[in-house]
């Protein structure tokens, strides 16, 4: 991309949006309260990391390779035709479809990069009401780094919890104003957008289908043990089950409720950003130099199969040749 | 029909000790305040020492059992400390301090001793129930047993139940007795002078202490010895007596409840803790029956899932395992009763003496938040909020937890094959500040002490008491996260970078915490969390 930006005229020729709509089931293996956040197993809390599984660790994964699936993704997943990887939608420019864009970016993966040490990748930052609130659904997902590339172009949005000094721990921000307008910015706890995207209008039902799945397969499983020489697998895999069934039963409305949650974030992305696109797949400019508008929600919350729904828009100023 | 115990009417059924006056009802809370942090405290040790991977002695498919055993013994903590809340809300309720001081563990309490226990539970000797003694133990089949007979109804209320769960080792029978207690000459009272037999460790059990007085209480915890060896005390009895005397004096003593509605500390209903905000009679009945019926699930619907009903269902599971797999162990190898002179190892040393000030500082933090509490705070400075901000999640998961972990990890000595646990201790001068403070004017014999007692309670009004003491923690654990040889103290080295990653996180929410508690009694809550609907 080569256009030569007028600063005089800057506002007035980079004022509308290259809107990129994303979607998708992403993963996150997160511990619950009243676990600590950085629970690895999983006792306390409604969530877990199963035992033949990977540890809990936070990350939230808009894209999942096959091999990290196969170990953690619970059935009966893809029976339900749930796929992880949160994918450009559509693009549009000026509020109509954009076909440069369409071409370069529907169905390019989005991805949350960065880490946030401990922790291997971005998660839901709350340290249990310390940093955000987790009864408020209050949390800030950190670092935040949206990627998302397509054929040839690559889009990068980077944001600070601290412009002034980006190398800053939210645990040593002492006032939360300087990243309050990373919190999402509205919560609901039934909203019908989630239901009706998961088409999951009645949670109770959901679920109770979910535990009938659980104890059927749990059955057909104990009947090939009666059978089977070796039986040490077969004993893990009954008592993780039995361990979903408990979680389940024991916490119940936890997972219920959850199912409905819309958690909406909406902020300007300050950090830097990049658009690469050596072949100007793009046809045009997108202004690089201010922040991005990036509104975007994560719901519809699985907290048996630690999966959920996230859509967005994320507008990049630009400008076609 | 004749009732059983449990059956019987707490409030209109006869009582041969019943209370009589205020200060008689004050003294019995401070009873069940006490006996619902020790057993609180147990059920926490022994789930921090449960195993968190599979290993020769518990293989992965144990492990996801041993993961809802823990996950049962927490939640019955979890519970204990809402009873805690609960009786500390009567407290308040009645224009009294709160009362989270207590003795130290291993002990045993009058309230558990078999010939009390008799009385609610097997008053027509068909069988004789055990002493229940206090201990800090690993998850063991003792131990979860310990926990049945702890939270176990009475006999008649057993046998009766369907299905049935006769928790058998609780009780005594002629042809099998209780194991030896040594109590049988005790007849109630003597402060704790009595040394009563020796545990499993070679430690030495005590007989707890009783706040229960002849119309006199104990104005602090070094008062308390002394009433209790000068007056006749109430008899103790058993904690089902005790709830039911509490219950009754309740509704039988007047103008009881003079506290203000706006210091009734409130936590919003969540993973399974009730702490209702106790104004009146009814609502301090109802509290009253919640932990009643929590505990041995006395009243409860059919199916009800009282404490007793989890831990002796955890025990039945325990049995077949053990009996199925020779050599299953669902615990780290943490030794019962950890003390320091047990801890040779000075860093698993320093860990544990974190722990223990971390605790502490927690008791604190509960005992000014129930003393300073304003629902309706609306100005600098904004004590009780910044107090309520830590006081209940971040402390307990983010902080306790963790470190208490890590400890179970720790060996107690070099080549040792032990692991550490937290003792919780309290020491005399801990627990001097967390004693409720005497009422003004004076005039009670215990004057002189209590006037020492007003000048060093006053800490636990001052915010910077409770920063400086998170400070200190901070360092601590700061220090012990960056040990350069960290795997030489663990009983599997390999545990050495998770260990290593606690330390560091509870080091940083502990500075977060502090930050906090610092900005939030300046400038009030922080309002940046609440997220519109």
């Amino acid at each position: 991309m080569s256009a030569k930006i007028d600063t005089k005229t800057f506002n007035e020729r980079f004022a509308k949006l290259l809107e990129l709509e994303f979607e998708g089931w992403f993963m996150c293996r997160l511990a619950t309260d009243p676990d600590p956040t950085n629970e690895e197993l999983g006792v306390s809390g409604y969530t877990m990391a199963l035992v033949e599984e990977d540890p809990l660790d936070q990350v939230i994964r808009l894209q999942a390779d096959k091999k990290f699936i196969k170990k953690n993704l619970r059935a009966p997943a893809e029976q339900m035709g749930i796929q992880i990887g949160v994918k450009v939608k559509s693009v549009q420019y000026g509020g109509k479809p954009y076909d440069p864009g369409i071409e370069a970016l529907v169905g390019a993966e989005v991805s949350l990069e960065g880490k946030n040490p401990p922790f291997n990748g971005p998660i839901f930052d709350s340290r249990n009401n310390i940093v955000g609130s987790d009864d408020n659904m209050s949390f800030v997902v950190n670092p935040f780094e949206l990627v998302i590339r397509g054929r040839g172009v690559t889009v990068r949005a980077v944001d600070y919890l601290n412009p002034a000094d980006p190398s800053q721990k939210i645990w040593q921000i002492e006032d939360p104003n300087t990243y309050v307008r990373r919190l999402p910015t509205a919560f609901s706890s039934s909203s019908t957008q989630v239901e009706s995207i998961l088409r999951v209008f009645d949670q109770f039902t959901y679920f109770n289908d979910r535990l009938r799945y659980l104890r059927e397969r749990k059955a057909e499983l104990e009947a090939e043990r009666k059978a089977a020489k070796k039986v040490q697998d077969l004993d893990t895999q009954i008592q993780e089950l039995e361990s979903r069934i408990y979680q389940i039963e024991f916490w119940g409305d936890r997972f219920f409720s959850k199912m409905a949650y819309q958690l909406t974030y909406d902020f300007r992305v300050n950090g830097p950003q990049a658009v690469e696109d050596k072949k100007n797949a793009l046809r045009g400019t997108a202004d690089t130099t201010h922040p991005w508008p990036l509104t975007f929600w994560f719901g519809g919350w699985d907290g048996d199969l630690l999966v959920g729904y996230m859509q967005g828009t994320l507008g990049l100023p630009f400008l076609p040749d | 029909m004749s009732k059983t115990p449990d059956e019987r009417d707490p409030i209109s059924d006869p009582i041969s000790d019943p209370i009589k006056t205020r200060d008689e009802l004050r003294a019995s809370l401070w009873e069940a305040c006490e006996i619902e942090q020790q057993l609180m405290i147990q059920y926490l040790f022994a789930a921090f020492s449960l195993k968190k991977h599979p290993d020769s002695s518990c293989t992965p498919a144990h492990l996801e059992v041993v993961r809802r055993w823990g996950s049962q013994v927490l939640m019955v903590a979890r519970q204990e400390m809402e009873h805690l809340a609960l009786a500390n809300g009567i407290l308040t309720a009645i224009s009294e301090d709160p009362f989270f001081a207590r003795e130290n563990i291993p002990i045993q309490s009058p309230y558990y001793l078999g010939k009390e226990l008799a009385k609610s539970r097997s008053p027509h000797e068909k069988v004789t129930p055990c002493d229940v003694p206090f201990l800090f133990e690993r998850f063991t089949l003792d131990t979860i047993g310990r926990f049945v007979c702890a939270e176990s109804p009475g006999y008649e209320t057993l046998i009766k139940e369907r299905p049935p769960r006769i928790p058998e080792w609780c009780f005594g029978t002629k042809g099998h007795p209780c194991r030896s207690t040594a109590l049988a000459d005790w007849t109630g009272g003597g402060g704790g002078r009595e040394s009563l037999r020796v545990v499993g460790d070679g430690a030495e059990l005590r007989l707890a202490r009783t706040h229960l007085g002849q119309g006199r209480y104990a104005k602090s915890a070094e008062a308390a010895a002394t009433v209790a060896e000068l007056s006749q005390p109430l008899r103790p009895g058993s904690i089902q007596e005790l709830y039911d005397n509490i219950n009754r004096a309740i509704h039988r003593i007047p103008d009881l409840f003079t506290g203000n509605p706006n210091q009734q500390v409130f936590v919003p209903v969540e993973y399974q803790i009730n702490i209702v905000p106790i104004t009146n009679v009814s609502s301090a009945d109802l509290a009253i029956r919640l932990i009643v019926e929590e505990g041995e699930g006395i009243a409860a619907p059919p199916g009800y899932q009282s404490h007793f009903a989890r831990f002796f269902d955890v025990r039945d599971q325990y049995v077949r395992l053990r009996d199925e797999h020779k050599g299953f162990d669902p615990a780290l190898p943490v030794i019962t009763n950890p003390s320091p002179d047990k801890i040779s190892k000075k860093y698993t040393l320093q860990v544990f003496d974190a722990f223990n000030h971390a605790y502490v500082t927690l008791l604190f933090v509960l005992t000014s938040l129930y003393r300073n509490y304003n629902a309706t705070e609306s100005s600098y400075p904004f004590f009780s909020t910044a107090l309520q901000n830590v006081a209940f999640g971040p402390f307990m998961t983010m902080i306790l937890r963790p470190i208490a972990e890590v400890l179970a990890h720790l060996k107690v000595g070099k080549d040792s094959r032990e692991t550490a646990g937290p003792s919780f201790f309290l020491s005399r001068k801990d627990e001097a500040l967390l004693w409720p403070r005497p009422p003004k004017p004076e005039t009670s014999p215990g004057e002189l002490v209590a006037g020492k007692q007003a000048a060093i309670a006053d800490d636990l009004d001052d915010i910077e008491f409770f920063l400086r003491r998170l400070d200190h923690l901070v360092d601590e654990l700061q220090a012990l996260s960056s040990e350069r040889r960290l795997d030489s103290h663990l009983l599997d080295a390999g545990h050495k970078e998770w260990a290593r990653r606690q330390l560091a996180f509870v080091s940083e929410s502990a500075q977060a915490m502090t930050n906090n508690m610092r900005r939030i009694y300046q400038v009030g809550e922080i309002q940046q969390f609440v997220v519109q609907p």
